[in-house]
C-alpha cells in the first residue's frame, strides 16, 4: 500500500493541520472499502481505486471549497492587460534609456554594452511581470473575501432600496487614457529611479574632454530610493483600482488619501535634504555659464521649491477632495 | 460539432444535478452511514456521485450542522458514520419542499409547450 501512502500524505499536505488527521483516516478507509470490492488487494487494485479518486491536489481543493486559480476570470482580462503594459513600457523604457546612455557616454564594447543590454531588458520584463501578478494576486485573494462578506451581508439584512448606489454619472472621470497615463509614467519612472539614476548625470564639455558628475550623491540617494518605490507602487495600486472598479468608493477615496500623504511626505522629506543634491554637480553645470547668468541659476532651485512646496500640496488636497466627493456620491463603501 | 454538442449537455447536466445532491445526501442518511455505503446506497438508486465529490460534501454538511458524525473503531476498519441532525431535518424538509414545488412547475411549463407543438 505503499501508492496509498503517497497518495495520503499528498491530500493531508494541502489541508489546514486541525482536519489532517480525520480526513486521512477517512480517505483510507474509502481506499481500503473500494480496494476490497473490486476484489481485494493488488498493486492494479490500487492503482486503479486511487486513479478514480483522483489528482490529490483536486480532492484537496474540495475539501477545501477552494477555486484552482491565481487570478480569477473576473480579473483575467484587466490583469493582462496591465501586464502588456508594464512589459512593453518596461521593454521600451530600458531600450531608450540605454540608448540614451550609450549615446551620451560611449560604448567602449558593443559586444557587452549588447549583453548588458539583453540583461537589463530580461530583468525588467521579469520585474514587471512579477510585480503586476503580485498585485493581483493579492487583489483575487482580497476581493475573494469581499465578495463573501457582502453575500454573508446580504443574508443577515433585509435589502433595501434606499442602499442602492447612484448611477456613477462621472464615469468619465475614470477614463482609461488617464489611468493609461498614469500606470505608464508610474512605470517608466520606476524603471528610471531603480535601473538608471545616473541618466541624471550632468555631463559638461571642457576643452573637448567630457566631464561628468552625478547630480545625486548616490549613498543618500540609495537610502531614499525605497520610499520612492513605496510611493510608486501605492500610486501603481490606485491606478489598478480605478481600472478595475471605474468608481470611486469610500474605501477607495480613503485609500487614494493616504497614497497622496505618502506622495507629500516623501517629496518633502526629499527636498528638506540638504545632502541629496551633489554640490559638484551644480557647480559643473554652472561652470560654462556667464558668472552673471550662474547668479541667477543659482536663484532658481530656491524659487521653484517654494513653488513645489505650495503646489505639491494644492494637487494633493485638490486629487484626493475629489476622489471623497465622488465616493460620497456614490455612496459605496467598497 | 458533436463532442461539443456533448460535452455541453455534460456540463448543463452537471450544472442541474449539483443543486440536488445535498436533498438526495440528506435523504439517505436519516439512519446513520459511511462514506462508501453511501456512495453505493445512491448509485443502487440510480444516483450516482463519485466519492471524491460525497466526501468532501459530507465534511462540509457536518461543519454546517447538518449533518452529526461519530468515529466507529470497534470493526476492524475504522469507519466514520454520518446521520442526519435535528436542524439538518429541518432544511432537507425544506429542500424537498421547495424541489417538488420545482418539479410541479417544470411540468407545468414542459407541459404547455408540448401541446403547442403537437
Amino acid at each position: 500500500m505503499k501508492l496509498t501512502e503517497k497518495y495520503l500524505h499528498a491530500v493531508k499536505n494541502r489541508l489546514p493541520e486541525g482536519q489532517r488527521v480525520d480526513i486521512e483516516r477517512e480517505i483510507r478507509s474509502l481506499i481500503e472499502d473500494m480496494i476490497e470490492e473490486k476484489g481485494g488487494y493488488s498493486l492494479e487494485t490500487e492503482k486503479a481505486v486511487l486513479k478514480e479518486l483522483g489528482n490529490p491536489r483536486v480532492l484537496a481543493n474540495k475539501y477545501l471549497d477552494r477555486e484552482d486559480y491565481l487570478i480569477g476570470p473576473q480579473f483575467y482580462d484587466k490583469f493582462l492587460f496591465v501586464l502588456k503594459l508594464a512589459v512593453i513600457v518596461s521593454l521600451f523604457g530600458v531600450l531608450v534609456a540605454s540608448i540614451v546612455d550609450a549615446v551620451s557616454n560611449g560604448v567602449a564594447n558593443p559586444y557587452a554594452f549588447a549583453g548588458t543590454l539583453l540583461g537589463e531588458l530580461l530583468s525588467a520584463v521579469v520585474g514587471a511581470v512579477g510585480a503586476v501578478t503580485l498585485l493581483f494576486v493579492a487583489l483575487e485573494r482580497q476581493l475573494e473575501r469581499q465578495v463573501n462578506k457582502d453575500f454573508f451581508d446580504k443574508m443577515n439584512r433585509e435589502w433595501d432600496p434606499e442602499d442602492l448606489p447612484d448611477i456613477p454619472q462621472d464615469q468619465a472621470e475614470f477614463g482609461k487614457t488617464g489611468i493609461i497615463v498614469g500606470l505608464v509614467f508610474s512605470f517608466i519612472f520606476v524603471m528610471l529611479i531603480n535601473y538608471f539614476p545616473h541618466l541624471s548625470d550632468i555631463t559638461i564639455n571642457i576643452n573637448g574632454v567630457k566631464v561628468s558628475a552625478p547630480l545625486f550623491n548616490m549613498d543618500v540617494y540609495l537610502t531614499y530610493l525605497p520610499y520612492l518605490n513605496l510611493v510608486l507602487a501605492v500610486q501603481i495600486i490606485v491606478q489598478v483600482y480605478k481600472l478595475i472598479y471605474g468608481y470611486w468608493s469610500w474605501a477607495a477615496a480613503i485609500f487614494n488619501l493616504a497614497a497622496n500623504i505618502l506622495v507629500v511626505v516623501v517629496i518633502f522629506m526629499l527636498m528638506g535634504s540638504t545632502n541629496l543634491i551633489n554640490q559638484d554637480a551644480i557647480a559643473l553645470a554652472l561652470q560654462n555659464i556667464p558668472a552673471d547668468a550662474a547668479r541667477i541659476v543659482t536663484q532658481i532651485p530656491g524659487g521653484v521649491k517654494i513653488a513645489l512646496w505650495i503646489i505639491i500640496p494644492a494637487i494633493t488636497i485638490f486629487d484626493s477632495a475629489k476622489a471623497l466627493y465622488y465616493a460620497n456620491k456614490s455612496r459605496k463603501v467598497f | 460539432m458533436e463532442t461539443k454538442k456533448v460535452e455541453l449537455i455534460d456540463n448543463m447536466v452537471r450544472e442541474l444535478r449539483r443543486g440536488t445532491i445535498v436533498i438526495s445526501v440528506l435523504s439517505q442518511l436519516q439512519d446513520q452511514a459511511y462514506g462508501y455505503n453511501l456512495v453505493n446506497s445512491l448509485s443502487e438508486k440510480g444516483f450516482n456521485i463519485e466519492a471524491d465529490t460525497l466526501y468532501p460534501l459530507l465534511r462540509r454538511l457536518e461543519n454546517q450542522g447538518l449533518l452529526e458524525s461519530s468515529w466507529d473503531t470497534s470493526e476492524s476498519r475504522p469507519r466514520k458514520y454520518y446521520k442526519i441532525s435535528a436542524l439538518g431535518q429541518d432544511v432537507y424538509q425544506s429542500l424537498l419542499a421547495e424541489f417538488e414545488n420545482l418539479y410541479r412547475s417544470i411540468t407545468r411549463l414542459t407541459g404547455s409547450e408540448n401541446n403547442e407543438t403537437d
